[in-house]
């Protein structure tokens, strides 16, 4: 179904190309959003992202997975555009959470320090880098392989799961330096070792 | 997925757990946009085309007596998307062409024979105007004739058509064409008329008014309230005018023209469509585009485009202009300089709102005293490619007085032309008969759509393909696992479809029969190696949530650990003798991996050896690297040529600060494993080391001052070194054929070939190429012994 999608926007076919719209400019827009933490940027960046993506068509592999290679595109425009914009805009990663959303398996008290841990965690989130946030929103916040990551960045796994982990770093010691609770909490919860 | 801290670990599930606490907004729909623009964009190409707009417009006014037709638009009924698709596909590619190539172009004839037929391009630069000008239009054929490649159009017998005649036989309409949505007559000499709209016209002799002339239409076997236009170019002889009829679709029309000096002409006619092909107006003006190509030049969708012109009796190019550029970036000189050299100059594109239009690229070119004219300028590739219109204006003066002024070049055309000419340049070159060499190559290729294991012998003779094999083509590059064949060729291990979750597999060749080397893990096992003899795979499993190095026998059994270490190992590259295992252990999953920019000095993979039984696991003393990849390629450890032949020494890459440089060098370190790092040779800049066969020497790749690649050898007691090649390639993974007297490269150019695997005769420095269109399925690496081409 989407390779012939695929096969009939390649040709031209506009409304074959709607139909991957439809469909993907959920995902799409979650990642521009991730990346730039502005929905209107976001979205902006997103219909660029479809429009070139439609114009270079004729790039991609057929074989090769659309959904990665459409989302490097998307990210390759959200990320110029958080470059380009003169306001450096701040991520504004929002706890879209509140009481309701508390986790089935925390009793209440556990539930509140983690809530409080968690903002300091989306606090952190926003300090990093762009290309920092990207990832690892990408890889744990919308769980894109690390495969379709290593294709949306053009870059081999092993660079990859790299800048992954020294986003990670950097995520670890902002959150340190918030005296974060929340990794002490998932510590005990987790029961790791 | 390996080694993970446990605080690492709590991190990933705590982002995990923020997932729905982090606020996303409903996602807009942005379809309705896309289509929007994605319609403007095409509605462009439809006016670029011409299809809504009578040919000639614009370029009949201030031509003196030359009648303008449009031989461009009635081509192709192509979309500008799927041309951009087309030329896209092209650009990928370098695409050098030289000789003579047919220019398509705008500009019509001047007037005089409309010669019907689709000619040949005829070299016109020294002919009269007259002649040199042939406008090779559409055979005129009878209609009812009329033949389309695959089958004579009929017309249907519900349309009675008659033979064009009236009060005053004005003319006769003898071809027609289709045009997007219109329909064409062309009369071979005579008529035409201006109904509606009239759109040009020129006339010479007595008469210089236009005729007035009413034409209405309608169509017969269909109705319609379309009103067919006409215009009409008189030249010529007084009131004879030809032109082009127009209709907005096919089908049976009856036509009624009346002229105001009581001529007329009634006539049904059949409109046929018309085959694209058959619409190609070929002129050769005189200038000769020398090459043309068109490459990618970064991710930003910005693509180079380089083409040089050349006119015999062309002394200068008053101007070149780009005209429906998307975004030209900039011009580029010669020598690469920006924006643009002395004497060009461009005028803001001016995007507005980011939507493609028609801004013009003025480029001014100086005289070009002798060879053709260089240009080089670079466009974002959102533009639509058929867009993009060179627009060369010649000086008024030109010597040539019948050469048109103006030569407009349609760069996709330009390319889509280059393509019809230029056969693909066979790269790979079987030289002479089947090499006697015990020894051959394997690598993948793309065989057709099919990803192939490939066995080819130094010549470049190919032995053997093996097909069916599971996995993506490009795997490696996204999962860091390559399949890897054995030295005597006879099997390959390779990790199947199953990336990153399955387990490896070994293939014999030539039966065809798999076994799956069975593991219970999450994990997808990594990096197989072959031992030196083919009886054992080295691989990396992740063991108690790191990695470790494991052996198992090709037939799946005698599964043994053989590294324990306590943040993980991997890299492993088997001694030549088939007794030890290199290997590096990082002190954290932090840092594994970590290749890039690497803080001078600092080292923290260090170079363990373990024997190939497990035991004396034991740390290289002061040998320790900054990145992986300065010790072991991540896909090409099996052929890694860094353990000398006596299995006693280690040749890496080594970053030493370098105060002059600013930073730090890779330099060549050689280290003894039981004795530790030995020294580090000061002088070159080195990658990828690969130890000579007979230990005398090590190659590796190396950088020029002119930012060519170099191939180099060096001799590692003495540090003597020698460039044996150097070439614009961008080289990798050199190594040694087992008789040491070649070297085996990869090479990537910007050429049709794609990757390709390159011989460099160690001896001469000469380099041929032996396979192309490579992918990293499978581990380029020499065999021994194989059994290839005997059968």
């Amino acid at each position: 179904m989407e390779r012939r999608l695929i096969g009939q926007a390649k040709a031209g076919d506009l409304n074959a190309f709607d139909q991957l719209v439809e469909r993907y400019q959920s995902i799409a827009f979650r990642v521009a959003y991730l990346t730039l933490g502005d929905a209107h940027a976001a979205e902006d960046a997103v219909q660029e992202a479809f429009v070139k993506a439609f114009l270079n068509l004729g790039r991609f592999e057929f074989d090769a997975p659309f959904r990665p290679w459409l989302l490097r595109i998307v990210t390759n425009e959200a990320l110029n555009n958080s470059r380009t914009s003169r306001r450096q805009s701040q991520l504004q990663l929002r706890g879209g959470y509140v009481t309701e959303s508390t986790p089935d398996e925390l009793l209440p008290e556990d539930a509140a320090i983690a809530r409080e841990s968690r903002e300091q965690m989306i606090d952190a989130m926003n300090q990093l880098s762009s290309k920092d946030r990207a990832l690892i929103a990408q890889r744990y916040l919308l769980e894109l392989s690390p495969s379709e990551i290593a294709v949306i960045w053009e870059l081999p796994s092993s660079t990859v799961r790299t800048q992954i982990s020294r986003a990670m770093q950097r995520l670890r010691s902002l959150i340190h330096e918030h005296g974060s609770t929340f990794l002490r909490t998932a510590r005990e919860d987790g029961g790791g070792s | 997925m390996i080694h993970r801290p446990d605080e690492s670990k709590h991190l990933e599930d705590a982002l995990r757990e923020i997932q729905d606490d982090v606020f996303i907004p409903d996602t807009p729909d942005v379809r309705k946009t896309v289509a929007k623009r994605l319609q403007r964009i095409q509605s462009i190409d439809g006016s670029a085309t011409g299809d809504r707009t009578p040919p000639g417009h614009d370029e009949l006014t201030g031509s003196g007596n030359q009648v303008v037709t449009e031989p461009v638009p009635l081509q192709k009924g192509k979309s500008m998307v799927r041309q951009f698709v087309e030329m896209a596909a092209a650009v990928v590619v370098l695409v050098v062409f030289t000789g003579l190539l047919v220019l398509l172009f705008r500009e019509q004839a001047a007037d005089g024979d409309l010669v019907p037929g689709i000619g040949e391009a005829t070299p016109t630069a020294t002919a009269d105007a007259s002649e040199s000008m042939p406008v090779a239009l559409e055979e005129a054929t009878p209609i009812d004739d009329y033949q389309t490649p695959d089958a004579p159009y009929r017309v249907p017998e519900s349309c009675d058509v008659t033979e064009p005649v009236g009060p005053h036989e004005l003319g006769d309409l003898q071809g027609f064409w289709y045009t997007g949505d219109n329909l064409s007559a062309v009369s071979r000499d005579r008529v035409l008329y201006e109904g509606g709209n009239l759109f040009n016209w020129e006339s010479s002799g007595e008469s210089s008014d236009p005729p007035t002339v009413t034409t209405t239409g309608e169509r017969l076997d269909e109705p319609s309230d379309s009103v067919p236009y006409i215009w009409m170019n008189p030249s010529g002889d007084q009131n004879i005018a030809r032109g082009y009829l127009g209709f907005p679709e096919a089908g049976c029309w009856e036509v009624q023209l009346e002229s105001d000096d009581g001529g007329g002409l009634n006539f049904t006619a059949y409109i046929y469509p018309r085959y694209e092909r058959e619409i190609v107006a070929e002129r050769n003006l005189g200038v000769t585009i020398e090459s043309a190509s068109s490459e990618v030049v970064d991710d930003e969708y910005h693509h180079r485009v380089d083409f040089s012109l050349r006119h015999p009796d062309l002394p200068e190019i008053d101007q070149l202009q780009v005209e429906d550029v998307f975004e030209v970036v900039w011009v580029e000189d010669e020598d690469g300089s920006r924006p643009a050299p002395v004497g060009i100059d461009f005028l803001d594109p001016g995007v507005p709102d980011g939507t493609p239009v028609g801004s013009p690229l003025d480029v001014h070119v100086p005289t070009v005293p002798d060879g053709p004219l260089q240009v080089a300028f670079i466009y974002e590739t959102v533009s639509t490619a058929d867009d993009l219109e060179l627009v060369i204006d010649l000086p008024e003066d030109h010597p040539d007085p019948g050469m048109p002024d103006t030569y407009r070049v349609n760069f996709a055309e330009l390319m889509d032309s280059v393509d019809q000419v230029v056969e693909p340049t066979p790269t790979v070159v079987p030289s002479g008969p089947p090499s006697d060499s015990s020894f051959a190559i394997s690598y993948s290729r793309m065989l057709g759509d099919e990803p192939v294991l490939s066995f080819v012998d130094p010549e470049g003779n190919e032995l053997h393909d093996v097909k069916g094999l599971p996995g993506h083509p490009w795997g490696p590059e996204l999962f860091s696992i390559a399949g890897v064949t054995s030295p005597d060729g006879q099997y390959v291990v390779h990790p199947g479809d199953a990336l990153l979750s399955g387990n490896l597999f070994v293939r014999d060749v030539l039966s065809g029969d798999e076994t799956e080397l069975l593991v219970d893990t999450d994990y997808q096992d990594a990096n197989p190696v072959w031992s030196s003899h083919g009886e054992w795979i080295a691989f990396e499993r992740v063991s108690n949530g790191h990695i470790e190095i494991f052996k198992i026998r090709a037939d799946g059994s005698d599964l043994q650990q053989l590294t324990e270490t306590d943040d993980g190992a991997g890299r492993a590259v088997w001694s030549p003798d088939g007794e030890r295992i290199a290997f590096l252990s990082p002190p954290s999953w932090e840092e594994y991996g970590a290749i890039e920019d690497p803080a001078p000095g600092h080292t923290p993979f260090q170079i363990y050896v373990v024997n190939a039984d497990g035991s004396d696991q034991l740390v290289v003393e002061d040998a320790a690297v900054s990145t992986p990849e300065q010790f072991a390629s991540e896909v090409i450890q099996q052929s890694g040529q860094i353990w000398s032949p006596d299995s006693q020494r280690i040749a890496y890459v080594e970053y030493e600060v370098d105060d002059s440089s600013d930073g730090a060098l890779p330099r060549l370190a050689i280290a003894d494993v039981e004795r530790g790092l030995d020294h580090i040779n000061p002088d070159e800049v080195v990658n990828m080391p690969a130890w000579s066969p007979d230990g005398q020497r090590i190659a590796y790749l190396s950088e020029g001052t002119d930012g060519q690649n170099l191939v180099e050898i060096v001799d590692p007691q003495s540090g003597e070194a020698s460039t044996i090649y150097q070439g614009s390639e961008q080289l990798s993974h050199p190594m040694w054929s087992p008789d040491g007297r070649e070297l085996l490269l990869q090479g990537r150019q910007n050429d049709p070939a794609g990757t390709t695997l390159l011989l460099v005769e160690v001896e001469t420095g000469d380099l041929r190429i032996v396979a192309d269109q490579v992918v990293p399925m499978f581990t380029p690496q020499w065999i021994e012994d194989h059994r290839f081409g005997d059968d």
